[in-house]
Formats: C-alpha cells, structure tokens, sequence
C-alpha cells in the first residue's frame, strides 16, 4: 500500500479509537460475557441446588434472560456504530486509492497493463472478477482475448465466447505439448470449433510452437503437424 | 542546457539529450528553438516524479529512441516482459510513486519509461487471485453477491486455462 494511503487508513482508524466505538463495543462484551456466565450458573443450580423450588430458578432465569436482551441491544448499538465508522474509514480509503492508487491511470494505460498481465484465460477471466471497472476494460479490450492456450476442454460456445470478446477479430490459439496429444488422437473437438468459426473471424493461427518444441525431433514434429492438418481435414 | 519548470515550480536546468528522451519535450523545445532562457513548463508533474524520471532519461539518454511510426517494433519492445536489470531497481518504489512515474511518462510521451512502468504492474498482477489483486492494490470489490455468482457461473468454464 503506498504511502498516503497507509496513512489516510492511520488517520481512520483514530477516528475509530477517538470516537470511543471500539471501547463501547469492549465494554459491551464484556457485559455480555459476564450475562452469559450468570446464565450459565442459573442452569446449574435449577439442576443441582434448585430442583425443589424451579420457579425460584426460572425466575432468576428469565430476569438474566431480559438483562441479556438489554446487553444484547447496546452491544448491538455499539456495533452499528462501529460499522458506520468502518463505512467512514472504507470511504477515506476508497478515496485515497481513487487518489494515487491503479484506479486513476486512464483506461488505455489500464488496457495496456492488463494485456501484459493476462497470460492465459484464466488470469483474464480473474482480472474481469477484480472490480466493475477491471471488468468493463478487460471485456472492452478485444486484444486481450485474441492470444489464448487451447484448451482440449472447450467447446464451440466456449471458443465462440473468447471471439466474440475478441470482437471476432484476429485469434492466436497455441497448443501445449501435453493438451496435443488429444488433438492429435482426436479427443477434443475444440480445433474443429474454431475451424467452424473461420468465416465470422478476420485471422486466425494456430500456433504448435509449444507443443513441438518439447516433442523431440524434427521428423516427429512433421508427424504431428501432419496429424493436426488430419484432424482439420 | 534547457530550463524545465514542474507544477510545484521548481525548476531543473537539463541537458537538452536528456530531455529529448521526451516527445512532447523535443517538440516544445523544436518550438523554442536555440533560445537557452526560455522554460519550459510541465504542468502534470511534481518535481519529486520529475526527478525521477530525469533519473530514467540521464541513464537511458543514449539509447536509440523509438520510432514514432514504427508500430510493428513497438508492438515486438512491448511484448518483450524483460525488464532490465538496471530499470527493476529504478522501478523499485511504493505504488504510489509507481503510478505517477506512469502517468508523466504517459504525459512526456516517454515510450521505453511507459513500458517498464505498465510491465512492472502487469508482473505485479501476474497470476494472481481478484481477491490478491484487489489486496495488494486496495481495491473495493464493488460487484453485487449476484452479479459475483453470474460472473463466476459464465466464466467456470475458463478455471482451468
């Protein structure tokens, strides 16, 4: 957390402390606490001291019941008082990271950042789960979408949801070396699920560099790729 | 030498190649020409972030500057995620002094300072949860608990990748 920040969050919580709500809030407790325990002696003696005489004991039952009721209120008052006094120290910090946090770079630097970041759908799909803002950016942003790892998982909706945030334009699919396998042994329809979206887009590749740079030599990568173009046709 | 004035008015006497790391600077002082007295004003940057990134300009005064046209070689500087070591150790402040080394180098038009500033934010974001983003930069999860389970339900299917 930067600087100013830490300390507009100092600053919130003396308001917390001067405003005596953290106190009142102990005290209450502490009241309850205490309740709690001459409940608890009242139930034992109705079992052991009691038993001939439980009116005696329900009596004294019910008054610390009605004690507790009241307790139960102030420390009910002291809370919402503590949640208002949250509410102000969340706004202090709100305002300052609106102030000198990520929030104040314009979109086009924030799109910017994020097609560095995401490396993969999945940490696409948690920057959109950030915040309103992060979302509308990250599904505003159609270059974020274009680059992505095929996952042998997908279907035709799937792969139609990452083009149509891509706006349809140009897709970069690369295959690992451990999903190639079930292209090749034509497992997974996914490749058969961009293919059937090849008029609506404006560019697609598919991209085997990962797959075949671990899969050993040249003459077997020959093999998988003519495999791959086997499974197109 | 040229004279450059920051929002806080304080003034940095710079060597004009230092300066010319700067596209906007190079264009302002095109426009003075030779004329040493002159200052120019930088409106948008406090002297604590002009020195800064005059720190940034002083070392990298040297190196090729950025064609203004060459889209295909900024597009191959930003994909690159290195970032030199020279530049991480620059880089190493607090995220308040992070965002505002972005926004002049935005402002000043300093392509290279823009990328390892963005990149040092990205690398910060990496892989990491919304939850541990939203930490580590303060920010208020602002969705609704149904508008949270929407997103979540649309999306399950990309948890894997």
């Amino acid at each position: 957390m930067c600087n100013k920040t830490v300390n507009t969050f100092l600053v919130g919580a003396d308001e917390l402390v001067l405003s005596g709500a953290l106190d009142r809030f102990r005290h209450a407790a502490d009241d309850l606490w205490r309740a709690i325990g001459d409940c608890a002696s009242t139930l034992q003696k109705i079992d052991v001291e009691d038993y001939p005489d439980p009116f005696k004991a329900l009596r004294s039952l019910r008054a610390t019941v009605r004690h507790y009721g009241i307790l139960s209120d102030n420390s009910r008052k002291a809370a919402d008082e503590m949640v208002e006094t949250f509410g102000h120290l969340q706004s202090h910090v709100d305002s300052s990271a609106m102030k000198y946090g990520l929030n104040r770079l314009p979109t086009e630097l924030l799109s910017r950042i994020f097609l560095d970041a995401a490396i993969n759908v999945k940490s696409t799909v948690a920057l959109s789960h950030v915040s309103k803002q992060f979302r509308s950016i990250v599904n505003r942003s159609p270059a974020i979408w274009q680059r992505f790892w095929l996952s042998s998982k997908w279907d035709r909706e799937q792969i139609l949801a990452i083009a149509e945030r891509s706006a349809f334009r140009s897709l970069k699919a690369d295959i690992e070396q451990r999903e190639f396998a079930r292209f090749r042994d034509n497992e997974s329809d996914s490749v058969a699920a961009i293919f059937s979206l090849l008029s609506c887009l404006e560019e697609l590749s598919i991209n085997l560099a990962a797959a075949l740079s671990e899969s050993g030599s040249a003459i077997n990568a020959k093999i998988r790729v003519f495999s791959l173009y086997g499974i197109l046709s | 030498m040229v004279i450059i004035r920051t929002a806080d008015k304080e003034k940095f006497t710079v060597d004009r190649d230092v300066a010319e790391c700067s596209v906007l600077l190079k264009n302002l002082l095109e426009d003075v020409g030779e004329n040493e007295e002159e200052e120019i004003p930088v409106q948008n940057i406090n002297s604590s972030v002009f020195r800064k990134v005059l720190e940034w300009c002083e070392h990298h005064k040297n190196d090729p500057r950025p064609a203004s046209d060459d889209s295909a070689a900024e597009e191959s500087r930003r994909r690159t995620t290195d970032i030199s070591e020279w530049d991480q150790k620059f880089i190493a402040v607090d995220q308040e002094m992070l965002f505002e080394i972005i926004l002049a180098a935005n402002y000043l038009d300093i392509k290279p300072l823009l990328d390892v500033g963005c990149k040092t934010v990205a690398n910060m974001i990496k892989g990491k949860t919304p939850e541990e983003i939203r930490k580590l930069f303060n920010i208020t999860n602002d969705f609704t608990p149904e508008e949270e389970a929407q997103i979540r339900r649309e999306n399950e299917w990309a948890e894997d990748r």
